[in-house]
Formats: C-alpha cells, structure tokens, sequence
C-alpha cells in the first residue's frame, strides 16, 4: 500500500514537472534563440543583445481591436539589416508604409493574433478559420482603409472588381453599393437577328464561336440548348427566305475600311477588343437585322458601345453585303447546319422558359416573355466573413489544412460546379490568375470597418460627368467616351478631350481631322472612326469645346505668347539645334517621317496645336497627362521660347 | 512455345496490376479536381519587380523587352540604345553612373543626348528599383 502511494505520487510529481517544462518550453523560444545568435552574427550591439530577452512579444493595436503577437517570432520584421534573413525573421518589406505600430499584422494578413504556434498562428485551426492569406490573395485587405477606388497600388484586386462588373456577376449575385447592370444584350426578336442553327451551337459551347467571349459555358445538353433556342426563336425560318440585301460588295469594303471598323472589333482574333469578332459573322445573323443594327445599334441595344455612323441606307446595304458575303465561317458545313437546324426544331418551348428562368438568363438578358425574378445567387455583400462552415466542399476529400474560405472561393471561380454538380453557376472558363483576381475581390467584400482614422481613401471615384443638351446627344449618339476621356469619365484607347479646346486649334479639327481622321502617333494601330457629322453637330462640337473642354492655365499664357518674337530666323535656328542636338526630340518625335516613333507626329504640328498649349506643355509636360513617357527637361524660358518658335513654323504644305 | 506463353504470363501478372493502378490514380485526380493556388515564381526581387514595371514602361520601348536594345524605337535612332544583356559594358558601369544616366540623360557620362533624363519623372526609389532590375538583365545568359 504504502509502495504503491510512493510510486503514484513520483508519478504524479513527474507528471507535474513535465507540464511545467512543457508550458516553460514554448516552440517560439527556439525561434528566439535562432533569432539572438543571427544578432549577434549581424554585429548587434553588446547592450543591444544584453537587452534582448525571451518571452512573448505583442501589440495591443487598440483602434483596431486587435492584440497581435506575430512579433515573437517575426523578430526582425522592423530591422532593415535582417532584409535577406530567412523566415520568420525577414524584414517587412513595407515597414516603412505600413507602420507595425499602427497597422499590427493580422488586419492585412489574416491569421490568429493572439496564438504563438505557427500552427495555430498561420491557421486554419478548429476554431479559428481565418488562415493567413495567401499570397495571391493578399491585396484583398487593401480596400480596407484604401477604398473601393484603389487601382494602381493594387492591381489585382482592382482586376477582380473590374471582372465582377463585366462578367455581369452582379446580375445573380447581389452586393450592396453595386449597381445591378445587364451586360448582355436584349434578346428582342430574335428571330429576326439569330439563325437559330447558330444558336443552338452557341448555347452549347458559346467560346467555340468566339474565345474572347464574356458568355459563360452553362455546359448545357443539346436537349437543353434545343430547348432554349426554341423558346427564343418559335418559328424557324427555311433558309430559302433569306434574300439578297442589294448592295455591292467592292463598295461596302471601302466603306469597311474607311469607317475603320477595326478599331473596334476583330477579324480572327486581329483588330480591336471593344466589340465582337466579325470573322464569322454570317453564320450568325441575317442580313436585314444587320441593316437595322448598323443603321441603328442603340435602338436595338441601348446599352450597346457601339456608335451610330449616320450612314445612308444605300451605304448600309453596301456594308452589309460586304459583310455578309467575306465573313462565313469556312469550317462549317452545310450538313451541320440542316443538323443542328433539325436538332433545335426537336425542343421543348415550355422546357425551354423553364431553363432560363431556372438558370438565370435575365440576370445578363432582358429576355422577350421572360420575368426578372432578381438575383438568383447567393448575396455576397459579406462573403469575405463567411464562416466555413456554410462553404458546402460536397464529396471532395480536402485536407483540414486546405479547407479555408479563399482556397473554397478560389476553386469556385475555376469550376464552378466543382462541389456539386446540380448548381446552376455557368462556368466562365478562368484562367488561374484571372480565378486569383476574382477571389481577391471576393476576399475584399467584408463587413469589417476600421475606424476614420485608418481611412487612406486611393485612387479616384467615378466621374458624374454627364453633359446634357445637343452636347450630350452627340456624346452619347457617337459612343465618344468609349475611347476618349472627358473630365474622368471615359476610355482610356484615345487622348483625353478635357483640354481640347485649349490644346488644338479651330481650323486643323474642322477641316483636317474631323473631315479625314488620321493617327497623331505613328505607331498606334486604333484610329479614330470617321462619321458623317452635320454642321450644325460640328457646330455644337465646337461651341462646347471652346467654350467648357479648355483650362485657364493655358488661356492665361496668351500674353506671354503675344511678347514671343516667334517669326526670328535667329529663334528658330536656335529652337532647331535644341530640338535635334541638345535635346535629341527626334529620339522620339517624327518630323516628315524622320525620328522616332514614340510621341506624336511633329510634322504639322505649328497648324495642329495651339501656340499657348506649346508653351503649357514645354513648361511642365506632367501638367495634363501625367503618365505619358515623356522626359521632364528643365528648359530655361528662352529655351522654351525657341523651341516653340521652331514648332510653331512647322506646317505641312497642302 | 513455352517461352511465348511464359511471356503472356510475364505480361499479364506484371502489366495487368499496372494498367489498373495507373488507372486508379487518374481517377482519383480527376475526381478531386480541387486544386492551391499557386506561387508566382519570380527570381526577382520585390525591388526588382517594382523596376520591371518602370522598365517595361519607360525603357523597353528603346532598350527592347528584355533590354537587348532592340525596342521598336531603337531603329530610328542615330545612336542606338544601350544593351543591358551585355554582360561586358554593364560590368563596367556601377549602379551610381548607371542611376546617375537614368536621371540626367545620356549626356551626363558624355553619351547621346537620345538618352533622355529621367529625374524630374522617376523617384529616387523608383531610380534605384529600375537599376537593380537592369542589372537583373546582364545575369540572365545575355551577352
């Protein structure tokens, strides 16, 4: 009895020192000890290791609520000299931006604050599933304090918001704060636009006919796309109907070219990214629906960024028998159509509504006979919060280590009936990085505030710049702003107009460009479109652009300009060594064809722009665009003097 | 004969459990199909990351894409662009002229004044962050 008692108290009193050395004996204190010698290696001061002592280290960020203790073993995060230090001791490489102090850790990279095990601080753990993010996904925390705004500093996540509202997520998925915008075109009498043969192929497999397309792959049956297509088109035309538009196809190539529609569509993959693919645009549409879309395109589509030319209807008819005739689709045969021509009669209208109510279709398309039910999908206002408990993983087997909210969303984006396989999300055919970007976003959408103080807002909002009046008729009637950009609104593909008036003179937009557009660059391959415009809309043009597009700064240059001497063949002389010799401009600017091809043709620059806007710009070239490649020189004022006398005598002889 | 039916046997204890293993993994792959998302690998550092960036914008249009002096640009010029890949020339330069070249042009080391100053565009950092990339350029086999 007594032998027994002695050996279970030695038991117990072992059992009792082996907690204590367990609880004294943390993993982070080999961290330390690492950490203490590669100080000493780096030549810390004595005092400085002498100070150095072991324990927890943690920051109470008290604004943010939030107690972090990453720094117990993140030793060096604030010491430059440990910049090539291996893991956990590598420098911040954002110390400087993002003060330790202030920020903490786990507000940008997630993971558990108060834990001193990697296990536990990296995550997930039972009962802590915010792992650290990614480093794919990390920009997600910077919409945090930065904003909805931030674009540059955050690339993929502002990629990811980007996709968000083109894909037309927003359409199934609701977000608050972000409008509900149908990305796909109205299906209107389709009947009228679709060969239904057509059709039924690209609802089976809509990057078949076109890889860039933003439709997704509802990886439809063809019982399925027979049905749909059938509900959309009821009564299948014979292909014998379709008759010749009457209009000449040599014409309607010039007409083609001279409209330069390549700015914005592609042939096979050559050519612009704003509207579709023409390659194969006859197996697509008929051609009296195309006379109507070139004649018109917003009263068919309102929201289309396609312009109205103001073309006759004779020249409409000689586009599109032009079209109609060059741009079929050679790998398809005429069997496959009588085929899928049979297949799509086989559907089921009744089935077909059904689909499309079923899997959302009105959340891209305002569909003919079909009522928006709202968004269908899952509201993802807070996704970023998700606990991932409610992430369904379905039978896929993942590790515990793997199953977190990012890794979940990221697989989504790839397949995103990965989980299971009844879901109604189309598939959009993600490459990683484009998964990645959307994840990010996702990632971004939380309920997390930080208080006023953290607000950093980045970037620049949305411009509500919206002219009305003749202005805004034209603005809107010729798409304008789907290449140029006036006052923060707009494309990015042509200059920015907020200026113009300042920048160009009368006569060069009225009688040269504006009459026969040409490429200020000589390298860019977009050009502007060439519109048959009435005076009286030239008129308003230029009332608006003198009047409202020009900058005071320039305007008040005019007495400066008015003291040049800028006819002085001294002045010149000396502008033109300035030009080719000190400052070698022609490194990059073209005069009759010769010198570089980076900036603007300088040919007929003296009767393009304005003498005061030659001034604004040699004086601070950042003035208006501010990333343009273009050196900062600092001229003295006779130098800019000269130079301008140089330019301004350059005219090109008509 | 016996040999021909030895070899059947051979291939048949051999292969078969083969055959049926291999088609047991792919299976299990394809059936998975969940997938981490991976690392971008990049031997550069941050530094030099945030100077390819600068490079691509600022540079490559002369110095070529991957700094062979080859940009589309070069071809118009009398004097044409330094090439970063040659190992030779950039080990002669050190990073204070190649920085001070990028700031004050080409004519501050007695060069083509083609070679436009950079000073009043580009930050110091961003001048340091675009040499460390540039000397990324000579180490990567060019020559």
């Amino acid at each position: 009895m007594k032998k027994t008692f002695v050996i279970l108290s030695m038991v117990v009193f072992l059992f009792f020192v082996w907690q204590l050395w367990k609880d004294y004996n943390r993993p982070y204190l080999s961290y330390q000890k690492e950490f203490r010698e590669l100080l000493i290696k780096e030549g810390g001061v004595g005092q400085e290791i002498a100070d150095f002592q072991l324990g927890v280290r943690q920051r109470w960020i008290e604004k943010l609520n939030r107690v972090d203790r990453c720094e117990t073993c993140h030793l060096g995060i604030e010491d430059p000299r440990f910049k090539d230090a291996p893991q956990p001791f590598k420098t911040h490489p954002d110390a400087d931006m993002h003060i330790f102090e202030k920020f903490g850790c786990t507000v940008c990279h997630g993971g558990q604050g108060l834990a001193t095990s990697l296990e536990d601080a990296h995550g997930p753990t039972e009962n802590w599933n915010r792992a650290i993010y990614h480093e794919n996904f990390m920009q997600n925390s910077c919409s945090l304090c930065h904003g909805d705004f931030i674009q540059e500093e955050s690339p993929v996540l502002s990629k990811g918001r980007k996709m968000f509202n083109e894909y037309g997520c927003r359409g199934c998925h609701k977000v608050k704060g972000e409008k509900r915008v149908k990305v796909g075109p109205p299906l209107k009498k389709m009947g009228e636009k679709i060969k239904i043969d057509w059709l039924y192929r690209w609802l089976k497999d809509p990057e078949a006919y076109l890889p860039q397309t933003k439709m997704p792959d509802f990886r439809l049956s063809e019982q399925e796309a027979a049905d749909i297509a059938l509900f959309l088109i009821p009564r299948i035309k014979p292909k014998e109907t379709v008759q010749s538009i009457g209009g000449s196809y040599e014409q309607g190539e010039q007409l083609f070219r001279e409209s330069r529609c390549v700015t914005c569509h592609s042939i096979e993959g050559r050519g612009g990214n704003i509207g579709p693919d023409l390659a194969k645009i006859s197996s697509k549409v008929n051609p009296d629906w195309l006379f109507q879309w070139i004649k018109d395109p917003q009263e068919l589509f309102p929201g289309t960024q396609m312009s109205i030319f103001g073309f006759v209807d004779q020249d409409v008819r000689h586009l599109v028998a032009f079209l109609v005739e060059e741009y079929i689709d050679l790998e398809l045969e005429e069997d496959q159509v009588a085929q899928d021509l049979n297949r799509a009669a086989e559907g089921n209208v009744h089935r077909g509504k059904e689909l499309i109510e079923k899997y959302g279709c009105t959340g891209c398309h305002e569909i003919e006979g079909v009522e928006d039910p709202g968004e269908i999908g899952l509201e993802l206002t807070t996704i970023g919060d998700i606990h991932i408990s409610r992430l369904n993983f379905g039978e896929i087997n993942v590790d515990f280590k793997h199953r977190t909210v990012p890794n979940w969303l990221y697989n989504k984006m790839k397949t995103p009936r990965l989980f299971e396989k009844e879901l109604k999300m189309p598939d959009y055919n993600f490459s990683d990085m484009e998964a990645e970007a959307m994840t990010t976003y996702l990632l971004s959408l939380e309920f997390e505030e930080v208080p006023a103080s953290y607000v950093f807002s980045l970037g620049t909002p949305p411009s509500e710049y919206n002219p009305q009046g003749e202005f805004g008729k034209i603005l809107k009637k010729r798409r304008c702003l789907v290449c140029h950009k006036i006052n923060g609104r707009g494309g990015e593909l042509a200059p920015d107009l907020s200026q113009e008036g300042s920048r160009v003179k009368k006569e060069w937009l009225l009688r040269r460009f504006m009459k026969k557009p040409y490429a200020i660059r000589p390298i860019l391959v977009e050009r502007m479109l060439k519109y048959k415009m009435s005076d009286s809309e030239i008129e308003t043009l230029y009332a608006y652009f003198w009047t409202t597009l020009v900058d005071d700064r320039v305007e008040k240059l005019s007495g400066i300009v008015n003291e040049m001497s800028l006819d002085d063949p001294k002045l010149i002389h000396m502008g033109k060594k300035l030009y080719y010799e000190k400052y070698a401009c022609n490194a990059c600017h073209q005069i009759n064809l010769k010198g570089g091809t980076i900036g603007p043709d300088l040919t007929d620059v003296g009767n393009r722009l304005n003498t005061k806007w030659i001034v604004y710009y040699l004086r601070d070239p950042k003035a208006f665009v501010k990333r343009s490649v273009e050196p900062v020189f600092k001229l003295t004022d006779k130098e800019i003097e000269a130079l301008t006398a140089f330019m301004v005598n350059l005219k090109e002889k008509e | 004969m016996p040999v021909y039916r030895l070899v059947l046997i051979f291939c048949g204890v051999l292969l078969f459990p083969m055959l049926v293993l291999t088609g047991c993994s792919e299976e299990h792959e394809g059936r998975s199909g969940f997938v981490l998302p991976q690392e971008h690998l990049t031997s550069l550092t941050r530094e030099e990351q945030n100077g390819k960036i600068l490079y691509d914008y600022y540079c490559s249009l002369c110095h070529g894409d991957k700094g062979d002096g080859d940009g589309f640009n070069s071809f118009n010029m009398s004097t044409p662009p330094a090439r970063h890949t040659n190992a030779t020339i950039m080990a002669t330069l050190s990073d204070t002229q190649i920085q001070l070249v990028i700031r004050e042009g080409g004519t501050a080391l007695g060069r083509s004044p083609q070679m436009p100053p950079w000073g009043g565009v580009l930050t110091d950092k961003e001048t340091s962050d675009l040499t460390a990339f540039i000397r990324t350029l000579a180490q990567q086999g060019g020559g």
